[in-house]
């Protein structure tokens, strides 16, 4: 969705026509329940923050700037809710505090009542990396957002974003290449 | 397996679709107040002052009317001798049925914004400091670079240009995601401050990489006596990274090179 076409769907809205949050639901969606999805890693609980993130798009989408980038503004909007619910349910620390040679495992963080779906698949692959690198990889790869707005996003010089996901890409690669990929 | 064999693979892992995508609309859909809080209003602030200002400006109007006409009735009125040339008038405001223009005022702008709550100010896109204040790339480049794939003729094209005539390999091209990486190995400051030259010079006037380049910055890595450095050029400026640390940001790289292997 282009910034011209995103103006248009937010005037919509404006006037109150639910059909400008409609097309913007149908672009974006998909992209936003991932990212929460590797936030939450439940499938039920990336739903319902996918709705109240709408929800709220709703009620700000007349106040984004245009011309201000809504990809990144939206995938703020997002990450900000994400970590807001991992804090309020008590969850562990958000992915943004974890230090950068952590190299926990994630599988070792779910519960027992954690359903078991299939996109665990992305996460035995994932957990292989640390928490930045995990959180680059899924804005980059699961949310197609671009290096300048996964920076802009987390606030990280640009360089710095490219050479995490660099590092995590050879990972993987190296990983996949001795068979200790999913 | 390539790195974008890599890519490719975690991609399909991660490819989750919201289960029942129209079920959750319809959900959202029925949650949906009937309007939005700012519905109809563009810049909140600002059309708020804006009715301020033309009431204002409409009342200014009506007094100075009003005015004007008592005191026309009062020179009418009056037993002194004038002449018509200097008969009082009041002079009518140009632009009077128009609205009064509303001044700039970032700091009742700021407290409107706060008025509707801290969503507001938290849901605005971060502004960058530093390198990013005057960050202007355009997002319809972005737009349209963010889904291209290269070919496989521009990797090859890459490569072969990159080998040297006796055959040794001095770049080799990587081009994972939308950034392009470029491996190069030199054992000395000299070559390597050589290489990252020809290396970005020949990654940035080769469409569409150029493109590509533009919209989401070079990555140069390579080995200095040792140590992995890579540089990241965009924008038209540098930032060296080396040990998971960045070093500093400036127009052009080799200032940030000699810094750092002053000690080598």
């Amino acid at each position: 969705m282009t910034e011209a076409e995103f103006e248009q769907a937010v005037e919509q809205i404006r006037q109150g026509n639910k059909n400008g949050l409609r097309v913007i639901y149908e672009a974006y969606g998909d992209k936003i329940y991932r990212l929460f999805l590797g936030k939450v890693r439940k499938r039920e609980d990336a739903e319902d923050l996918t709705s109240d993130f709408f929800l709220k798009l709703w009620e700000t989408a007349p106040l984004h700037q245009s011309g201000k980038g809504h990809r990144a503004w939206m995938g703020t909007i997002a990450r900000n809710m994400a970590i807001d619910y991992l804090r309020h349910a008590g969850h562990e620390t958000p992915v943004e505090d974890a230090d950068l040679t952590n190299q926990e495992s994630l599988t070792e963080r779910t519960t027992a009542e954690d359903t078991v779906i299939s996109d665990m698949n992305a996460a035995d692959i994932l957990s292989q990396l640390s928490e930045d690198e995990q959180e680059i990889v899924r804005m980059h790869l699961a949310a197609e957002l671009t290096f300048r707005e996964i920076a802009s996003i987390l606030k990280r010089p640009l360089g710095t974003v490219a050479w995490k996901y660099r590092n995590a890409i050879g990972k993987l690669k190296r990983l996949a290449e001795e068979g200790k990929l999913v | 397996m390539t790195k974008k064999d890599t890519e490719r693979l975690v991609q399909q892992a991660m490819q989750q679709t919201i289960p029942d995508k129209e079920a959750l609309w319809a959900k959202i859909e029925s949650d949906l107040p009937a309007q939005p809080a700012f519905s109809g209003i563009r810049k909140t602030s600002r059309s708020k002052m804006r009715v301020v200002y033309s009431v204002m400006g409409a009342a200014a109007c009506f007094l100075l009317i009003v005015g004007g006409l008592g005191i026309w009735q009062a020179a009418r009125g009056s037993k002194t001798a004038m002449s018509e040339n200097k008969m009082i008038t009041a002079d009518t405001p140009k632009n009077c049925d128009e609205p009064a223009a509303a001044p700039e005022d970032k700091q009742e702008q700021a407290g409107a914004a706060e008025e509707y709550g801290e969503a507001a100010a938290e849901n605005e896109a971060p502004v960058m400091e530093g390198i990013y204040e005057d960050n202007a790339v355009s997002n319809d480049l972005e737009d349209v670079v963010g889904k291209q794939s290269l070919s496989p003729e521009i990797n090859a094209a890459q490569s072969a240009a990159a080998e040297e005539p006796g055959g040794s390999t001095i770049l080799s091209g990587t081009i994972y995601g939308d950034s392009v990486g470029v491996e190069a190995d030199a054992a000395l400051r000299t070559e390597a401050q050589e290489v990252l030259d020809a290396g970005t010079a020949y990654l940035l006037k080769e469409p569409p990489m150029t493109e590509e380049a533009r919209a989401n910055g070079v990555l140069l890595g390579f080995d200095l006596n040792g140590q992995e450095i890579l540089l990241a050029a965009y924008d038209g400026r540098y930032q060296l990274i080396a040990d998971g640390k960045a070093y500093a940001v400036s127009e052009t790289g080799k200032a940030l090179l000699d810094e750092l292997t002053a000690g080598h």
